[in-house]
């Protein structure tokens, strides 16, 4: 779209500034992480601070894998949100278009059922949850944390999947289901493509949540090998003090594979994918 | 199609395909379902139980208390400040990061060199752990050893030393500065994902009969945005008053308990208090609120959705 108009190339360059004033601000605690990855430990503890780090130490960035087993904590955390954010997609997405095409009853009830399980901060039933995972015999294993994760992000994606494909026109499941297609197939071939976007944002939030999580990891995994990079990391917050340098560069380090999902995924969120397809 | 001369047999079809959609939907819902049984059942109910039970040090129920946890809240004289500022935390967040948020999806919606980068940076502080963007910024935060107090010293020219967890105000407002950052991201994309289900024919139309930017956003954007926004935030409630790492990592509640959201205060109680009936009747009465705030904010937004 041009700006033809005075007014619309005002709003865009309100736009530009609100924008890189939103990225600094935003940005400032990571420029801070990483001036001070790059320190040396008593340098961290200097009043007052200093901007630029007077000896670059690049040396944190491998110490820190030798600190603790990092490399495995990654794997960890991987395993456990990829897999995690694939069963809140194959549970959410089904249900969301359940929700939003068919009536029937128990359908709000449903919806509330749903919400109503995130009312309760984990922090309130993890003592439960813990008990009920060791009855399981899940413990110390990767499926407590794939279930229960996958568990917590369901009243989200349920209800954004049900928003959204409730954007989509109904003209469409007609359309496909008098071309022959069935159900399932509407679902996969027709529903699918044109909720990409809402798709992007159920996989992204599943994935973060189950790669951020802390305290279920803390509380089911007991043995080194198991733990998650959010729980080996905290590791660093030690009985001497906090390792600052090394904190702050593995933070930095443990962002890198969710924005990499991230920016795979953020080409569906494009515009226009339900554009000209009614007529 | 219908054959008026049969009623008898469409009736009957009609009924069989309507029977078929609803077995199709349940089916549909089965896993999560599933998911939601085997995990949250239990654990949610032996929290009911447990507020109105007598519990021992150990979290174990020895006997039926009815009301008594309640009325031990009620007569607690911290209790309606920690709810008065479970409130605050709530009501500014919601307030102030929503605006924010769809404001940045608007400007990353459209193409611009480098919007990709843009739309990172927004994203990156969503794929840090809650508990260590808080641990940063407690250290950024810190007296001596952050980088806060020198920069607000060096853009005002004057020593700025305020110690800001230290304080009730500012530890407050710290807090939830940070929550509100890290409720932007989040806000922010899922926005995102809402207005790119908005056909741009809409607002060209509207355009074309003469709208301005503001207009058109005012009475075509907004209302077509309703249903995805109103999905954010009614789940930016429920997650926000319900959020512990960032106040626990960053102040423990304190100081003493002056930025004790009722999370944070249910914790110390249970925990630390080691009275885990009080800290069950704690999260029943969140449970309650949260609940009823829903059924009113569904009741009375995007009926599109529900």
């Amino acid at each position: 779209m041009h700006a033809r108009l005075r007014e619309d190339r005002v709003w865009i360059m309100l736009g530009y500034a609100y924008l890189l004033l939103m990225l600094g601000i935003i940005s400032f605690p990571a420029v801070i992480g990483l001036i001070t990855s790059l320190k040396t430990p008593t340098e961290v503890y200097t009043t007052p601070p200093t901007w630029i780090p007077n000896n670059i130490r690049l040396r944190n960035y491998v110490d820190m894998f030798a600190a603790l087993p990092l490399a495995r904590a990654f794997l960890n955390s991987l395993i456990v949100a990829a897999a995690s954010s694939a069963l809140t997609l194959a549970a959410a997405l089904p249900a969301g278009y359940a929700l939003a095409r068919f009536d029937f009853p128990g359908r709000r009830a449903f919806l509330f059922f749903v919400l109503g399980s995130i009312m309760f901060s984990p922090v309130v039933i993890i003592v439960a949850l813990f008990r009920l995972m060791n009855t399981y015999g899940l413990l110390n294993s990767y499926p407590s944390l794939i279930i229960t994760n996958a568990t917590f992000s369901l009243p989200f994606c349920i209800w954004l999947s049900t928003a959204y494909i409730r954007s989509i026109p109904r003209e469409l499941d007609e359309a496909a289901s008098i071309d022959g297609a069935g159900r399932l197939q509407t679902l996969w071939r027709v529903i699918l493509p044109m909720a990409l976007p809402g798709v992007a944002t159920v996989v992204i939030f599943a994935f973060i949540q189950a790669w951020n999580e802390f305290l279920l990891a803390n509380t089911f995994m007991s043995t080194a090998e198991m733990k998650p990079l959010s729980v080996t990391i905290y590791s660093f917050v030690g009985y001497r003090g906090i390792e600052w340098q090394y904190i702050s560069g593995a933070i930095l380090l443990a962002v890198i594979p969710a924005v990499m999902l991230f920016l795979l995924v953020q080409r569906w969120l494009v515009q226009g994918l339900t554009m000209g397809a009614v007529k | 199609m219908s054959d008026e001369a049969r009623p008898g047999t469409t009736w009957a079809l009609l009924r069989k395909a309507k029977r078929s959609d609803q077995f199709f939907a349940y089916v549909c819902l089965l896993p999560s379902a599933l998911l939601l049984l085997g995990v949250m059942v239990f654990p949610v109910a032996n929290v009911f139980l447990m507020a109105v039970s007598k519990t021992d040090p150990a979290g174990s129920i020895i006997g039926f208390d009815g009301w008594g946890n309640f009325r031990d809240l009620l007569d607690d004289p911290a209790f309606p400040r920690i709810i008065r500022q479970t409130l605050i935390w709530t009501a500014f967040m919601l307030a102030i990061a929503t605006p924010i948020s769809v404001g940045l999806a608007i400007v990353v919606q459209r193409p611009f060199p480098g919007r990709t980068l843009a739309r990172g940076v927004i994203f990156a502080p969503w794929a840090v752990s809650f508990v260590f963007v808080s641990v940063v910024w407690r250290f950024i935060l810190d007296p001596y050893y952050g980088h806060l107090n020198p920069l607000l010293s060096f853009i005002t020219r004057h020593s700025v030393d305020v110690p800001w967890l230290g304080r009730p105000a500012t530890a407050m407002a710290s807090v939830i500065w940070v929550g509100i950052s890290l409720t932007i991201p989040f806000t922010t994309i899922v926005t995102l994902s809402g207005l790119q289900s908005i056909s741009p024919e809409y607002i060209e139309a509207a355009k074309i009969d003469g709208a301005s930017s503001v207009q058109s956003f005012r009475f075509v954007t907004l209302p077509l945005l309703r249903p995805v926004l109103a999905v954010a935030t009614l789940v930016n409630l429920i997650y926000i008053f319900n959020s512990f790492p960032i106040i626990w990592t960053m102040t423990e509640g304190g100081p003493v308990n002056y930025t004790d959201t009722l999370v944070t205060y249910l914790y110390k109680r249970t925990f630390r208090g080691l009275d885990f009936g009080e800290g069950a009747a704690l999260s029943v009465i969140g449970f309650v609120f949260l609940l009823v705030s829903s059924l009113l904010y569904v009741r009375s937004t995007a009926r599109e959705v529900f």
